[in-house]
């Protein structure tokens, strides 16, 4: 009997000490985080939740939209993020939140190629376990050998990591914006980044078999959405100039919509229109807005939002809890901006 | 069996599914009464794990197990029976047992053979590769009950009656992979009997598994990434890899092939242990030996008595004359080079050892004379020093065909490892391998400590891990504790990291 208590003592501490060790030496990168922040909101908070590839976390800041139209969102995106990824995530994400609003980046659709299968890996190793994460990591975007490291990602604990190469300290001890318990804004941190970039067409042609694929992915998304009664908008986000062109993504936006009444798509016409990009200093990199380029969109994006949907909008009243949660973030991202010296 | 072949690869013996595989077998084990639904549930779990290996491949496995288990009933049939008709049985069964690893391991190798000679020839013809998958573990299970059959025909043991326990034994998870070569007749009994939990065996069980964790985790897999940089850009002319370089690398490797493959064997004799079984020792710090044939006397040792048992002594072993006995020691290392793989650098890798051991046999008294003048101490510590360095250095020299790519790889290595291109230490180079700094240093502390247990275990018999267990509770867990945490967060896991990746996987 002493035994088995020392036992069960012993397990209990063992327990406790990974999970403290879990959280001291997690990697500083930040959108290893969006679970462990999408967690601790208080279920059924949000009017909005933005999922789909880099382009909604690097152009889209959910901060700013609460700041500017007080309504509640959530980003749940990933690099490179493909659809079979995002319907899991979707199921995940539902399991505590009914957003009235699903905003679905659908660049993925027109991809060429499948070569960012370790970014997809990573996307799904930051699911939290549960049976969402383990049927992703059953689809095609986990061989078998990594099913174990993606289910259990003990890389985070580790001096290496899988995608990112070698953590170095600072990982560790640059306990930045990213790093803290409560962070709903998780866009690139170098926030005063700046790339100029000259706009140009090169769509290609895309791979049509992973077409079919993530198209049947999509629909099933969308399927679940409607399950849930929530509106849907497709849309590209500005900085993404290559593809806003491209014929075949708004197409494909337009066909899908008009086979569901609660899907709409955001005509990327309006970014010649009314939201026109300063390339010149509003660009982080070649796909990406800077962080000015980002709140400027955020802005824009919020009121179109708000004008589209407020009657759902308006539906869900933040409590007073997820009020000072937002306003706390958002208080802290602007001190943030000011030691990048972003502020005003 | 689609689904079964989706999670080929996710099992690994330093993975987590590995430890709630482990928890929860050892969870129902307890739970079950009597000895044989026991041994089923061994069974069972056992199928289950070499299904997740090679599903396509179960049936080899199984079709092996009940031959060798039916010739083995034969030949106790026959044992009144004319030697003839005995020996007839040993050899079918010999054969039947051993034709699955020939011809999925060495018919490429053959018809690679052939072709060369053809082509030698001016001939045109050139056969095709089968390229055929080996199941997991055919070497192991298939010397297993080799080893079985030969020793029921010679009389060293009865055949097991139990198809149960007979096949529990040959595809006991733990040893099924990589070995320890286990006698079915050590383990069957240890099978068939009741085993009473005892916590004492179930704690020594599982640290001797979270030591072979560190050796694996800590020390091989970290080492991996530094040995695979090296011997994969061998013919860099950059001057990044090159002269000490390769001995660095191949020093590297010799520590990373002892990590892994005791890292291994300590997780599977820790693991079965747990279910009241004890498995063979497979290394007591080979190391430390001062002699090649020491070496080889504490290198894998399963394999090894093996070998000694049916291959030399059935040669003539050292009965015969000294031309006989060195050609003997030639023919059981050129087996085990055959053994662990179909190759050229495998077959060379086993003739330079047991050429290293003729060459001591015959050199023992011009050695003596030397001694002799020279007024060496052979038990002076700097003797015993000496000792040890030249044969890790000749152990080491061999290493690097057992590793390279090919063999001109081995032999430009060789040639240039002893070059004295002392500037690798400092200008840099030691860190463009793959490793950082800290990570070099981690990985060189780890290898301390794991020096330091192995000496105290096997050359001052005093076990760290046996008077850990004699220490205030406190002191204990602080240890453990320590110890699992140091292999949780710099274990070695991101990069080429692939826990599936023992090096005697393939063998």
């Amino acid at each position: 009997m002493k035994r088995l208590l020392a036992s069960i003592v012993f397990v209990s501490l063992l327990v406790f000490g990974l999970i403290y060790a879990s959280a001291v030496v997690r990697p500083n990168e930040d959108r290893d985080g969006i679970w462990h922040t999408y967690k601790i909101l208080e279920p059924n908070s949000l009017d909005v939740l933005l999922t789909g590839s880099s382009k909604i976390h690097a152009n889209i800041n959910p901060l700013v939209m609460w700041e500017q139209c007080g309504f509640t969102s959530y980003d749940i995106s990933g690099s490179s993020m493909d659809l079979t990824t995002m319907y899991s995530y979707l199921r995940e994400a539902f399991r505590t939140q009914h957003p009235k609003v699903v905003i679905v980046d659908t660049l993925l659709m027109t991809g060429t190629s499948e070569q960012l299968d370790n970014v997809q890996m990573r996307n799904i190793m930051n699911m939290p376990l549960g049976s969402n994460k383990l049927y992703a990591s059953l689809g095609k975007n986990v061989p078998a050998t990594e099913r174990e490291k993606v289910l259990f990602p003990f890389e985070q604990y580790h001096s290496r990591v899988l995608i990112s190469g070698e953590v170095t300290s600072t990982n560790y001890l640059d306990k930045t914006f990213a790093q803290e318990s409560s962070n709903v804004f998780m866009g690139y941190r170098y926030l005063g980044a700046s790339q100029k970039i000259v706009p140009i067409n090169d769509a290609q042609a895309y791979d049509v078999a992973l077409f079919d694929r993530h198209y049947a992915e999509l629909k099933r998304s969308l399927d679940f959405l409607k399950r849930q009664h929530c509106q849907v908008l497709l849309v590209n986000t500005p900085s993404d100039r290559l593809n806003y062109l491209s014929k075949y993504e708004n197409e494909l936006n337009k066909r899908i919509s008009s086979q569901y009444e609660n899907v709409s798509f955001y005509w990327p016409r309006m970014y010649k229109q009314d939201f026109v990009i300063d390339y010149q200093s509003e660009m982080l990199d070649n796909t990406h807005l800077n962080a000015k380029g980002a709140e400027r969109f955020s802005i824009f994006f919020s009121q179109y939002l708000k004008s589209r949907y407020s009657v759902e909008l308006g539906k869900s009243a933040s409590t007073p809890s997820t009020s000072k949660m937002f306003q706390a973030d958002y208080d802290r991202y602007c001190r943030y901006k000011i030691e990048q010296g972003q502020g005003q | 069996m689609e689904f079964l072949t989706s999670l080929t690869g996710m099992m690994s013996f330093t993975g987590i599914t590995y430890l709630v595989f482990l928890t929860c077998a050892v969870f129902i084990f307890f739970l079950l009464p009597g000895a044989k639904t026991r041994c089923v549930w061994l069974l069972g779990i056992s199928s289950f794990f070499f299904l997740l290996y090679s599903p396509k491949f179960f049936w080899v496995i199984a079709l092996v197990t009940v031959l060798a288990y039916s010739i083995g009933r034969a030949l106790d049939v026959f044992q009144n029976k004319s030697s003839g008709m005995r020996k007839a049985v040993l050899a079918l069964g010999i054969l039947v047992t051993a034709t699955a690893l020939i011809v999925t391991k060495y018919s490429d190798f053959s018809i690679g053979i052939l072709n060369r000679v053809f082509v030698l020839a001016g001939s045109s013809l050139q056969l095709p590769l089968l390229k055929l998958v080996m199941p997991i573990g055919i070497s192991f299970w298939t010397f297993q009950t080799i080893a079985y059959i030969a020793d029921v025909y010679l009389g060293k043991t009865k055949a097991e009656k139990n198809l149960l326990y007979f096949s529990a034994s040959v595809i006991f998870f733990p040893i099924m992979t990589m070995g320890p070569i286990a006698r079915v007749q050590d383990l069957a009994p240890q099978l068939s009997k009741k085993y009473t939990f005892d916590y004492e065996r179930m704690r020594s069980g599982l640290l001797l598994m979270l030591w072979g964790y560190f050796k694996k985790l800590m020390v091989a897999d970290r080492l991996a990434v530094f040995v695979g940089t090296v011997f994969g850009n061998v013919h860099n002319y950059s001057g990044k890899v090159n002269g000490l370089m390769f001995l660095v690398a191949a020093v590297f490797y010799a520590a990373q092939l002892y990590t892994d493959f005791s890292g291994y064997t300590d997780i599977v004799r820790g693991s079965a242990r747990i279910f009241g079984v004890d498995l063979p020792l497979n290394f007591t710090a080979p190391y430390f030996a001062r002699s090649v044939a020491e070496f080889w006397r504490r290198w894998h040792i399963t394999l090894m008595d093996w070998l000694k048992n049916y291959v030399y002594i059935p040669l003539g072993g050292n009965r015969k004359g000294k031309v006989r006995k060195y050609l003997n020691i030639l023919a059981v290392f050129f087996v085990s080079g055959l053994w662990h793989g179909a190759g050229f650098t495998y077959i060379i890798w086993g003739l330079l050892n047991g050429f290293y051991q003729l060459a001591g046999s015959v050199l023992k008294p011009f050695n003596d004379k030397v001694v002799k003048i020279l007024k060496i101490d052979r038990d002076s510590t700097g003797h015993k020093i000496f000792q040890t360095v030249f044969t890790f250095l000749l152990i080491t020299i061999a290493w690097v065909f057992f590793r390279a790519n090919s063999l001109s790889d081995a032999l430009y290595m060789v040639e240039r490892m002893f070059m004295p291109t002392i500037w690798i230490f400092t200008d840099g180079s030691m860190t463009q391998q793959g490793l950082t700094a800290t990570e070099i240093m981690i990985v060189l502390l780890s290898i301390g400590l794991v020096w330091v247990v192995d000496y105290c275990k096997f050359e001052k018999k005093a076990d760290i891990m046996t008077w850990l267990t004699t220490q205030h509770l406190i002191y204990r867990w602080l240890i453990y504790y320590a110890l699992i945490f140091i292999i949780v967060i710099f274990g070695h896991y991101g990069g080429t990291y692939n826990a599936a990746d023992f090096v005697y996987f393939k063998f």
